[in-house]
């Protein structure tokens, strides 16, 4: 077992864990946060996607000790107070979810993008979430979603 | 202003966008232990030996399952058509028929455990000849999948109607084509789970399961578990996608259920990705031999094919009857008046065929209009004119097909008029010749769809299952306060059922929005229905919300007659307020009325209390959506890379009850297509060997493989109350044979023939560059 | 899939780091860990011991000048793709990070990894091949530096010892680099890649030439033949013609479900065509 301490959406959480538990799996079955999601075995699908030290990474590909000391947002911690996050808005308005599976890990990996690519065109956003399989939405509302927010008219 | 038709927010929103989902490995209940499979490596072997000591002695294990004494122990699976099918059981005790059958199930204290122990099961195979392709599966020596039936043909349907043999003799021209629809994925984002929690002292068991239909689970598991339905609830939690493959009992849920009840404590299973990859259903997989007759002018006189069906190795619910469907929608939208259609279904040592969004249907939209695009070029005619020559047109309609299905209404050459208009059909094909000079080469591909959807009436010939519901149900009930609740039978799992029923109810009540929830997928709660598949949502669900809301409405007048001292009759309720007909009386508030339905303090005992009502609809008949679809695409000969540069697409599915809703449902089918057309394939190596069990190599479209879509609708309302038709599979259809066309029309200086999809860049090259024969 | 258990050691700094890795075959070392884990969650890799060098200080950083670029092993692939210095002085480098994986996966892997992992599908080592880079590797017996050409050894080997890793890479610049992959889809892993890096005089001449594939049966193979067709020349139609045609005969490929050799080999001699046009284009423009 190994100790570890993460801040997860502002707060620190000290774990005691097996170091070959995967970050996905600290979140979701230590810390009760099951807005992250599994959905391979092989990093692909990006349903699990978070935001470590401003990065979107897929928590699935993160051993928990990799995490210590670092900063890690999750779906759930991307409303403050309350208020939804102009993304997770702009995702509801333009249908950007349907079975939601998929939509935590779009959401994470859209924030850290927007954030730093606040005007980017259809390409650079497609580009930006093709680490991140859907199977409902054919990505369309998604990217509509993005554009919208990055446009500012949601 | 009405909520039917509006883009309203969907209602699980405001959940799934926090990550408060809850899916059925976010469910956990006190002293669970978890499950993990062993599964076979090799499609088709004995079984010699099972040695389970190194799990059971490994750290967290609870107890291992395994061998054939304790497969005999488990009850039958449910299966189609009970009768012609191979008998089987949760784990197989003797013999291995395809990777990824389940072999053992070990249970732990924690995932990991059972995870690591499983890894430690040690299982000695005695490897058979593998049999592998329908029509090597149908040869005289081949091996035998299922010794005992003495076979592996499990049955032939010959259809012959109107007069082919003249029809053929007849003809200028006959084309003759070969065209295999490839074996596909469902590939939901979530992978199944199952978490069974019996309660021993009542012999009660409660399941959380990744389904599509727990009415369903419930009556098969009654039957084959021995426990009365009373004390056996199934619940569909948030479901992450399911696309037909979460609408079976299967062999690893079942023997999680099963190791509840020999426990006494609860069990939860998750699937992994790559077991979903080998054990969930797969779909599609047949090969057709086709000859297409026609006159000089290009009028299809009739249809011919010749087409196997490779089913797997066993029967799931609907396996037998998918590629029944193929035959019954090969004409599509096109005036045919003669067919020939020889089915034959054959056992591989593969995964078991099933139900996928659009299926059947999409294999027969395929072969039909990839047919068409190939009798076109072979005499010499534009594609796009041929189809319109022989669609049926709209004063054809009513129209009843060869197979006696009657097309109600609609406009098809208009809507493929239009799809080429958007595509600019005409602009592609002026700028090929000089684009070709310098290298670059484009197409442009259309093809139509017709959707048999809205499954359906009960007893139907395409429901195979002894449990299977047709009908669907609602249940409204209106507390004190006015607020309302729809139980709805549907079980949506993604296609927002849930809001555009509550979309009809309110506007049916006259109440908001906002003042209705709807609840779905536990039986413990919601009125006996069928769920969610088949693009039946609105079809059947909507409108057995309609009918009991309708039934409030009316109940709600006779509370009002009451309170207004007048004969319900005389009651009218608009805008919001019952009022008596022609009376100045101050109007009654919904709201009131559903507070003295309750408490009767105004009007004495002139009705019976409460406000709600329950319907079960049973659809008159099957329904059907329909449209049109054209790709343009670019083709790198020199890689065979495809990429698409527009997509159009426009269609037909009645009234629209939410547009956003009903885009999505359109744009994720589109990209099921897409995936088919180009990507999509569940391969196996000579050995059966699932080679694509990753989604590194099974390839999804992603943002970057999906093209923009425009979209345009046609709205011909149905002949239902509601108007709607289906749209859940229509993306799925047509999409396909559109960029395959498109493919073909780019490469027209090459005269490739494709004969399968997925179009991967090395497939489409080797058809550019064939390879020099001596 | 979860990974089986591992004992988990944090190196402190590169001493650290050596010594722990140089206590056993059974010892891997993890960075980004993009590579690794998803092999640890397959079962494939089981080390008894996974040593953690992400955080060794001294392995991050990107300096860039006329001559070469630096970085250090622990650099992310994103942070080469987004470096506008590296895009100026090291196209190639630039094409062959944005191409790895996914956005998400370049977030964590870094250079070091992608080419210690030794993945014959992998990006970086075709382009540290072409563009004659070496990499700085330390170990027990102190400090070396190993060539490109010396550092694949076989597919998931490469010449390191035990116990030692690579800490720096140093890259000659050039702006005549190009990057060209064939991948099926997003998620895939690549069918085959050149990689391309020309140093060309004032006059257009081809003073050197670097061509290195992926996705062939041995790692980032260099192209001999192709890289002698080049120089000398001021790489006419003809001349890319023929490295390109050299490119693909020498390959070395296997037929797989993501093609027939045949096919690879057509794809190799039209990916390495279109990236000696840009790698031209480039140096003279």
């Amino acid at each position: 077992m190994t100790d570890i301490t993460v801040t997860v959406n502002g707060v620190s959480r000290a774990v005691s864990c097996s170091p070959s538990t995967l970050l996905v799996h600290l979140l979701r079955e230590e810390l009760q946060l099951t807005g992250t999601h599994v959905g391979c075995d092989t990093s692909h699908c990006g349903a699990c996607t978070v935001v470590m030290d401003g990065r979107a990474v897929k928590s699935c590909t993160v051993l928990a000790p990799q995490a210590h000391g670092r900063s890690v947002t999750t779906v759930e911690g991307l409303a403050e107070d309350g208020r939804l996050d102009p993304l997770q808005e702009a995702f509801a308005d333009h249908f950007a979810l349907q079975c939601g599976f998929c939509t935590s890990g779009f959401l994470m990996a859209a924030k850290a993008f927007l954030d730093t690519n606040p005007s980017p065109d259809e390409e650079q956003v497609r580009k930006a979430i093709s680490g991140n399989l859907c199977r409902c939405t054919g990505y369309q509302h998604i990217v509509d979603a993005m554009l919208a927010v990055a446009e500012g008219t949601t | 202003m009405g909520a039917v038709g509006e883009r309203l927010r969907r209602k699980n929103d405001p959940r799934l966008l926090v990550g408060h989902g809850r899916y059925v490995d976010d469910i956990t209940v006190p002293h669970v232990v978890h499950a993990s499979f062993v599964r076979s490596p090799l499609a088709h072997a004995e079984i010699l030996g099972i040695d389970t000591e190194d799990a059971r002695r490994a750290r967290g294990v609870v107890a291992v399952f395994a061998g054939d004494e304790v497969a005999n122990a488990m009850p039958l699976l449910p299966t189609a058509a009970a009768d012609e099918s191979p008998p089987r059981r949760p784990l197989t005790g003797d013999r291995v028929r395809y990777v990824g059958e389940a072999v053992a199930m070990v249970l732990a204290e924690t995932a990991a455990q059972a995870e690591h122990a499983a890894a430690l099961v040690a299982v000695d195979y005695e490897p058979l000849p593998v049999v592998l392709g329908p029509w090597k599966a149908l040869a005289g020596d081949a091996p035998l999948v299922h010794p005992e039936r003495g076979t592996n043909k499990i049955g032939e349907i010959h259809k012959v109607i109107g007069d082919p043999d003249g029809a053929f003799a007849a003809a200028d021209h006959v084309v003759k084509r070969r065209h295999a629809v490839q074996r596909i994925s469902a590939s939901p984002l979530e992978p199944r789970g199952t978490l069974a929690v019996p309660e021993p002292a009542t012999g009660e068991l409660t399941v959380w399961m990744a389904c599509q239909s727990p009415h369903t689970i419930r009556t098969w598991l009654s039957d084959i578990l021995s426990i009365d339905e009373s004390k056996l609830r199934v619940i569909a939690p948030d479901v992450g996608g399911g696309f037909g493959s979460k609408l079976n009992l299967y062999s690893d849920e079942l023997a999680v259920m099963w190791g509840a009840l020999q426990l006494g404590r609860p069990v939860k299973w998750t699937e992994t990705r790559t077991e979903n990859f080998t054990a969930a259903v797969h779909a599609r997989d047949q090969i057709h031999h086709v000859e297409m007759a026609l006159r000089a002018d290009g009028k299809i006189l009739g249809l011919r094919s010749h087409f196997v069906g490779d089913l797997g190795a066993y029967f799931h619910f609907f396996t037998p009857v998918v590629p029944d469907l193929t035959i019954d929608t090969l004409t599509g939208n096109y005036d045919i008046p003669s067919v020939d259609i020889k089915l034959e279904k054959v056992f591989t040592n593969t995964m078991s065929i099933e139900a996928l969004r659009g299926s059947g249907r999409a294999e027969a939209t395929f072969v039909l209009e990839r047919m068409i695009e190939e009798s076109a070029r072979e005499i010499g005619m534009d594609p796009l004119e041929m189809r319109l020559l022989n669609l049926v047109s709209p004063e054809q309609l009513p129209y009843e097909t060869p197979f006696e299905l009657t097309y109600d209404s609609g406009d098809y050459p208009a809507m493929l008029s239009r799809a080429a208009e958007l595509i600019g059909y005409e602009a592609i094909k002026g700028s090929q010749r000089n684009l070709r000079e310098k290298g670059i080469y484009r197409g442009v591909g259309v093809a139509t769809y017709n959707l048999l959807c809205g499954f359906s009436p009960s007893g139907h010939d395409w429901n195979p299952m002894k449990f299977f519901p047709g009908h669907e149900t609602a249940l409204i009930r209106v507390d004190p306060h006015g607020k309302t609740v729809v139980y709805s039978g549907l079980s949506p799992h993604g296609q927002g059922s849930d809001t555009v029923v509550a979309q009809l109810v309110a506007d049916e009540l006259q109440i908001p929005f906002d003042d209705i929830a709807v609840k779905h997928g536990d039986t413990e709660t919601i009125p006996y229905g069928g769920g969610t598949h088949g693009s039946r949502g609105a079809v059947v669900g909507g409108h057995a919300a309609l009918i009991a809301a309708q039934r409030v409405v009316a109940k709600a007048k006779d509370v009002a007659g009451a309170m207004l001292e007048a004969s319900s009759e005389d009651v009218v309720y608009e805008g919001g307020s019952f009022r008596v007909a022609g009376s100045r009386e101050p109007a009654l508030a919904w709201q009131e009325v559903a507070e003295e339905a309750h408490f009767l303090k105004h009007s004495g005992p002139m009705f019976e209390p409460g406000l709600e009502a329950t319907a079960f609809y049973d659809p008159p008949s099957v329904n059907f959506a329909f449209g049109a679809t054209a790709a343009h695409v670019e083709v790198d000969v020199e890689t065979g890379v495809v990429s698409i540069i527009e997509f159009v697409s426009v269609d037909d599915c009645g009234v629209a009850l939410n547009p956003g809703i009903v885009d999505g449902q359109l744009h994720g089918g589109i990209a099921q297509g897409v995936g088919q057309a180009l990507y999509e394939q569940v391969s196996h190596d000579e050995d059966g060997q699932v080679v694509s069990a990753s989604f590194g190599s099974y390839l999804l479209p992603s943002a970057v493989e999906m093209p923009k879509l425009t979209m345009e609708r046609f709205v011909t309302p149905s002949a239902t109350p509601l108007g709607v038709r289906g749209v859940g599979e229509s993306g799925t259809l047509a999409t396909p044979a559109a960029i395959v066309n498109a493919v073909v029309d780019a490469l027209e200086p090459f005269g490739v023939r494709v004969e399968q999809t997925p179009l991967r860049p090395n497939v489409l090259w080797e058809l550019i560059h064939p390879e020099p024969t001596e | 899939m979860r990974p089986p258990d591992f004992e988990y050691e944090l190196a402190e700094d590169v001493q650290g780091a050596v010594s722990a890795l140089a206590q056993g075959e059974s010892v891997m070392a993890i960075a980004g860990g993009q590579s690794l884990i998803p092999l640890l969650r397959l079962r494939i890799a089981r080390p008894s011991r996974v040593v953690d060098i992400g955080r060794v200080p001294g392995l991050t950083g990107i300096s860039v000048s006329d001559e070469s670029t630096e970085l250090g092993a622990l650099v992310t692939t994103a942070d080469v793709a987004a470096s506008d210095d590296i895009s100026r002085s090291n196209p190639l480098w630039t094409e062959a990070a944005r191409v790895i994986a996914d956005p998400l996966v370049r977030n964590l892997g870094t250079v070091g990894g992608n080419l210690a992992h030794a993945d014959p599908l992998n990006d970086l080592p075709a382009a540290l091949v072409a563009s004659r880079g070496e990499v700085l590797a330390e170990g027990p017996n102190g400090v070396r530096t190993i060539a490109s050409d010396d550092l694949f050894v076989s597919p998931f080997t490469t010449s390191l010892e035990p116990g030692e890793l690579i800490t720096r890479l140093i890259v000659p610049g050039s702006p005549s680099g190009a990057y060209e992959k064939l991948k099926r889809a997003a998620a895939d892993y690549g069918v085959v890649a050149v990689a391309v890096q020309l140093d060309i005089g004032d006059g257009g001449d081809i003073r050197s030439a670097g061509v290195s594939l992926s996705g062939t049966s041995a790692v980032a193979p260099r192209s001999n033949r192709a890289e002698q067709t080049l120089v000398g020349t001021n790489g006419g139609d003809d001349v890319i013609e023929g490295a390109a045609l050299a490119a693909a005969e020498d390959a070395d490929l296997a037929a797989d479900e993501r093609g027939s050799i045949r096919y690879k080999r057509a794809v190799v001699g039209a990916l390495a065509a279109r990236a000696l046009r840009r790698a031209i284009a480039r140096g003279n423009g």
